[in-house]
């Protein structure tokens, strides 16, 4: 007989769309986890990413709506009805990468993610509740929204915003600390340390908005706000010609407490009005990341290998280009901790917590890259498909993410 | 080896994420027990500042999102009528909390006893809420209670009633006295006339191929809904046009207009072309009227002739008003017209403010359109047990009567509505043989009701009606009068059941000693059960006490003192309460001239200087007081005589020594002759009870316990046993008279089969009702109110211990935490 909900209001807003889509590092030559660049080498690499989602994995590991339905009770007059959001949204983000190799063996890179868009649909549909005497039936969707916006509640509509807006940049550093000992090179094993960090310069979703969404490292789900990757890539030159390359990255990522503001219900004063008693502010520390990825690349046509301007026109070096074509597959699995909200009224955080419990996803992916370098064109366009839908996780949002870009290498010197 | 140092790294890994903080969140509790000692603002100070953040969230929650929203809508209804609530102070959603305020700021200063006061003054300190809102939170629930009854009331005198019902097909042969008049086969034996709802049986041993004829009345007043200036398209859904506006309502500038009219009778709109907006500042009233009179923060002083319509005191000069308006909220015959611009002010007198246009605006023929009189024969719907009926399945047929001159009845079918409507039913298949078959019947008018929000035609009272069928008598042994079949109807998964208590003792007890029980259900409204706080308190005068209340709430429905008293509240739905009182006081007086032309102009300019003021001592105070300063029930009746009420209430008490009283409160504003507040008897409003039979006042005209099974137990759920006629009808004024609480309250069949039930339910335990027993009649599902559950106790009053329930929904589903006044007195939960 116990159990009360717990979904106090329609918190449409807060999901993140976990892109998890890796925002500096861009497909590396051989796609691996440890590649760096050349030194005084300038990679330029412009992707578009279309992310979207519209489920989630629960607690149990099942598929459900990105967001709990919410019950509504007509004061002292019983359910009303539920309101049960199915909302999709659909993220389009263009990153801005640029990289340089310091040495060969240590890469510089910054990303620029800039949001385009961001379309949030909530897709309401609604359960009738009680009967009320004093309309002579169950309260219709229809009815429902009358009566709210009788109490001064809009009606819930779509969202589109972020057009244009800046994700926070994020900077790193990849250290290939195998590069130097023989022994690894020997054995084909190369091992890279990376740290990536984050200037915040990503907006927050508007507190008083019921539907909408941010554009910082916590909501878009690209990263933590500092990132540590230790990886490995096994290649099988002398066995395979080159053709397969394996690759482990281990990862922490954790975020830094942030304080969001709160809401004051001027725009939706019935569901979300939290300032009068959480105060104004709250922080969130959204839990850290931590998982394992690998990765296979598979080469299956090396094609031909141009002497062109590229190599200064020497058959050797030519050889040494990127293969025409490779094709990758990946699996990543992300930890993720739980949330600590922390307000001046606990049942409020403990609510919010509810919804960023503990969990993991699974991801999968899959990219085909093209190359041009052996034709002595410096281009390489690429594709990439993530999945966090095909294997179930848990507390975990479950978004596609197809990314398409270009890169250009370049080096003055 | 690459292998090996890879399979490795990833051990390490797994190492450190698995001693990472995984752990799901732990929920917080939502029921806390805090003991409070020393001076009353002391205590109020410490629990203001122990639960701060939850009495902000009580308050935003519950008020700002919940009830005051949720009551402005009604301003649409009540400002119409009464005129008060068309004045600035109640515009732009501060209608239901300026209202609530005064009322609460009324009993404030001269009914509610200094210590509270103090102990409120405390709690806002602590909390940082203002007073204000502290009292708001504190008397609310007295004022919404009679506000919603002055509601009902308006909307009831123009619902849908049942005349009478017949069936029609019955022989008058059978020498039982079958519709209980007290007459055997006479000839109108299966009459029921008037229809009058029934705590018991309505028809006995009706023949199984019965005809039921119903005759459904619509009152016709002219109209209760307005324009609503905010929705402004289309005019084809609205029940008034633009065409339907007086011209002479419309300022010169907006008559010119073509379009939407309305918008230039909204004073948002009108002020711009009226006032000079130089005139306003952000603290006093930057929306409304005032001309040239502001400077700063008030009026200036070299314009002293000005006048500010407004709540805030402190922006009035005096030289606008007269002297007893002063301080008080501003009269409209207080301005000096001097303050307004000439072409503006004549049109005050026309036009009500926002947000509804006043009915003198609109024409006669839209206002006499807009409430036909007429039942909607589309909208019956007759329920048998659990299967439902309609006039479109073919078991109800309909005519429109017409009353004749003489005082029949003739069909006019075809032409307008000038008389009831006759419904025929007769259940396909026919009644079920010797059982208890429930009858609910519902209808609406055909008056469109647009405000508040959603539309809907407007609605009576489901009816619950239970006969009996031929046959049942012979078999069960009972049911020879109506009187002998209690009124408990179906299992109805609509109506939730509401509030009941009930106390045994003695021979119904294991040991003997007393219980009281209680299980509250009004309004938790998805929120309230996280604000759950037991209250102990150790007051420096007077006697501790503990009760289950809320936080930010200086009471509780329940509770026990030190002594060993112990009380429950459930709220029992009263016309008979100072917000009522006062309207109808003013009808009275106008009572002549509404008759000789009853329609709700003439009603609202009878009621134009009425405010829906709650007076008397707040139910939750009241219960207060009998803990810190009484001891016995005997005092506790003295006590609740001796004051005066804000509205109905059940208040079962319960002493250490036995002793049990139920007592059925209302205001007792029909009380014509003043009584001795210090010579306890019943009086008008005032009615209680023990289950000793050898006192005539605790036997009803049958001679039995009022509400008892044995000489050992009482209970009480949210309807009068007693106090029947608790809001007598005035024949004189006919269609406005006020109503006993059987005739309206939506609580009164839930409530009665919530008593039965309960009544079932201790008959089967009586003699080893302990605590566990109790808990257990209070956890019957069908008398757990799952949406709406707030607390729930058991007292035992001699060992001077209480097992409570609250923190979930329903509060009967969680474990009863036991306090015992000899060891838990100090500490608490927060």
């Amino acid at each position: 007989m116990t159990g009360r909900r717990n979904n106090k209001s329609l918190n449409v807003r807060a999901f993140w769309l976990a892109l998890v889509f890796c925002l500096l590092w861009s497909p590396q030559l051989m796609a691996g986890f440890t590649e760096t660049l050349p030194m005084s080498t300038f990679l330029i690499d412009e992707a578009f990413t279309i992310s979207w989602v519209d489920k989630r994995w629960d607690n149990n590991g099942d598929g459900a709506a990105l967001v709990d339905s919410v019950e509504r009770f007509e004061p002292g007059g019983g359910r009303q009805g539920e309101i049960i959001p199915e909302p999709k949204a659909t993220y389009m983000v263009l990153i801005n990468r640029l990289q340089y190799g310091i040495l060969d063996d240590l890469t510089f890179g910054i990303g620029i993610p800039v949001v385009i868009a961001t379309d949030v649909d909530p897709n309401i549909k609604w359960e009738t509740g009680d009967y009320q005497r004093q309309i002579g039936r169950s309260y219709s969707e229809d009815d429902f929204w009358a009566w709210a916006e009788s109490m001064g509640q809009p009606r819930i509509d779509s969202w589109s915003g972020n057009k244009g807006e800046l994700s926070d940049i994020v900077l790193g550093l990849r250290f290939r600390w195998t590069h130097r000992i023989p022994v690894f090179k020997e054995i084909g094993l190369q091992s890279a340390l990376s740290v990536l960090g984050v200037i915040p310069t990503g907006k927050h979703a508007d507190p008083e908005e019921l539907v909408a969404v941010g554009t910082t490292m916590w909501d878009l789900n690209f990263q933590g706000d500092l990132a540590f990757h230790l990886s490995f890539d096994k290649s099988f030159e002398e066995e395979l010609d080159g053709r397969l390359q394996i690759g482990l990255d281990l990862f922490y990522e954790t975020f830094f407490d942030r304080e969001l503001t709160s809401a004051t219900g001027e725009k939706n004063p019935l569901m979300r009005n939290f300032a009068p008693y959480i105060g104004e502010n709250y922080t969130v520390n959204p839990g850290d990341f931590s998982g394992f990825g690998v990765m296979i690349d598979t080469v299956p046509y090396k094609g031909p290998a141009w002497a062109t301007w590229l190599v200064g026109h020497d058959p050797e070096k030519a050889k040494a280009l990127p293969p025409i074509l490779t094709l990758s597959v990946g699996y990543t699995f992300v930890h993720l901790q739980q949330s600590d909200w922390s307000s001046e009224f606990p049942l409020w955080d403990y609510d919010q917590e509810e919804l960023w419990k503990p969990g993991y996803k699974n991801i999968l992916s899959a990219q085909v890259m093209v190359s041009f370098l052996r034709l002595g064109v410096p281009l390489r366009v690429y594709v990439q498909h993530r999945s966090l839908s095909l294997i179930p996780g848990k507390n975990a949002r479950a978004p596609e993410v197809l990314t398409t870009g270009i890169q250009i290498p370049l080096k003055f010197w | 080896m690459q292998w090996r140092i890879m399979g490795g790294v990833v051990f390490l890994f797994v190492l450190v994420c698995g001693i990472n903080a995984c752990e799901e969140t732990q929920k917080p509790p939502t029921a806390h027990t805090i003991v409070l000692k020393g001076s009353a603002y002391d205590r109020g100070f410490e629990h203001g500042k122990t639960f701060s953040s939850h009495i902000h969230s009580i308050y935003t929650r519950l008020l700002t999102s919940s009830i005051i929203p949720y009551l402005n809508r009604e301003q649409m209804n009540i400002a119409p009528i009464l005129n008060k609530y068309k004045e600035v102070q109640f515009l732009d959603g501060r209608f239901s909390y300026q209202m609530m305020l005064e009322s609460g700021k009324l009993m404030y200063d001269y009914y509610i006893p200094d210590e509270y006061r103090e102990e409120m003054r405390g709690i806002a300190d602590g909390s940082g809420l203002s007073l204000d809102e502290v009292i708001v939170l504190n008397t609310f629930y007295d004022t919404m209670m009679g506000f919603r009854a002055v509601v009902t009331f308006i909307q009831n005198i123009q619902e849908p009633v049942i005349r009478n019902l017949e069936v029609t097909n019955a022989a008058d042969t059978d020498t039982i006295d079958n519709n209980g008049d007290g007459q055997v086969d006479e000839a109108d034996e299966w009459l029921v006339e008037p229809y009058l709802p029934s705590p018991y049986a309505t028809l006995v041993e009706v023949p199984l191929d019965a005809e039921f004829r119903f005759l459904l009345d619509d009152p016709r007043l002219g109209g209760m809904t307005y324009i609503d200036p905010r929705n402004t398209e289309p005019f084809g859904e609205m029940v008034f046009g633009a065409d339907c506006i007086d011209e002479t309502c419309l300022s010169p500038e907006c008559s010119k207009q073509s379009g939407y009219p309305l918008e230039c009778l909204d004073p948002r709109y009108r002020e711009e072309g009226c006032y000079s907006d130089v005139c306003f500042d952000n603290d006093c009233a930057p929306r409304e009227v005032i001309p040239d009179c502001y400077d700063g923060r008030c009026l200036k002083r070299e314009k002293d002739d000005c006048a500010y319509l407004s709540h805030d005191s402190d922006c009035y000069q005096s030289g606008c008003m007269s002297e007893e308006c002063i301080p008080h909220i501003v009269e409209p015959d207080c301005y000096s017209e001097a303050c307004f611009a000439d072409q503006c002010m004549p049109l005050r007198d026309q036009i009500v403010l926002y947000p509804r246009l006043n009915i003198s605006c609109l024409k006669e023929s839209c206002v006499q359109n807009s409430d036909p009189g007429c039942v909607n024969k589309d909208s019956i719907r007759i329920r048998v047990d659990q299967t439902q009926y309609t006039i479109a399945d073919g078991s109800i047929t309909t005519r429109q009567l017409e009353e004749e001159q003489e005082g029949g009845l003739i069909d006019s079918s075809g032409s307008e509505c000038k008389g009831p409507l006759e419904v025929i039913f007769r259940p396909p298949g026919g009644l079920p043989p010797a059982a208890e078959v429930t009858l609910l019947i519902q209808a609406s008018d055909m008056s469109p009701i647009y405000s508040p929000e959603p539309y809907h035609n407007r609605n009576m009272r489901d009816e619950r009606i239970v006969i009996t069928t031929k046959g049942y008598a012979e078999k069960y042994g009972k049911g020879q009068v109506p009187r002998e079949i209690g009124n408990r109807g179906v299992s109805d998964s609509s109506m939730m059941p509401p509030s009941i208590s009930f106390a045994a003792r003695g021979s119904a007890t294991p040991d003997g000693d007393p219980i009281l029980a209680h299980h509250f259900s009004l309004l938790d409204n998805d929120m309230m059960h996280e604000h759950s706080l037991l209250q102990i308190h150790v007051p420096e005068n007077g006697t501790p006490h503990a009760f289950l209340g809320w936080t930010g709430l200086v009471w509780g429905f329940s509770g026990m003192n030190s002594e060993g008293l112990a009380y429950a509240v459930n709220n029992s739905d009263s016309l008979d309460n100072p917000l009522v009182g006062r309207t109808l006081d003013a009808i009275f007086e106008n009572i002549g001239d509404l008759i000789a032309d009853p329609n709700l102009e003439g009603l609202a300019e009878a009621l134009q200087s009425v405010r829906l003021l709650a007076s008397g001592t707040a139910i939750g105070f009241a219960a207060r007081e009998l803990l810190q300063n009484k001891t016995t029930v005997d005092e506790g009746i003295h006590y609740l005589h001796s004051i005066a009420h804000t509205y109905g209430w059940n208040v079962l008490l319960a002493d250490a020594e036995g002793g049990l009283a139920a007592v059925e409160i209302d205001a007792g504003t029909q009380s014509t002759t003043p009584y001795d507040p210090d010579v306890l008897g019943e009086r008008d409003g005032f009615y209680y009870y023990t289950p000793d039979d050898s006192n005539p006042q605790n036997l009803d005209a049958q001679g039995q316990r009022w509400s008892s099974v044995g000489p050992d137990d009482l209970r009480m759920a949210s309807h009068y046993r007693k106090n029947i006629e608790d809001m007598e009808e005035i024949p004189l004024m006919q269609i406005f008279s006020p109503r006993q609480q059987y005739k309206w309250t939506g609580f009164y069949f839930r409530s009665l089969r919530s008593y039965y039930i309960l009544g079932d339910r201790i008959e089967e335990k009586l003699g080893s009702i302990d605590v566990s027993t109790a808990i257990d009649i209070l956890r019957t599902p069908e008398l757990v109110d799952t949406r709406d559950s707030m607390s729930s106790v058991v007292f035992e009053p001699a060992k001077k211990r209480f097992h409570w329930a609250m923190g979930d929904v329903p509060a009967t589903g969680l474990p009863y935490e036991p306090f015992d006044f000899s060891t838990d007195m100090e500490g608490g939960t927060p």
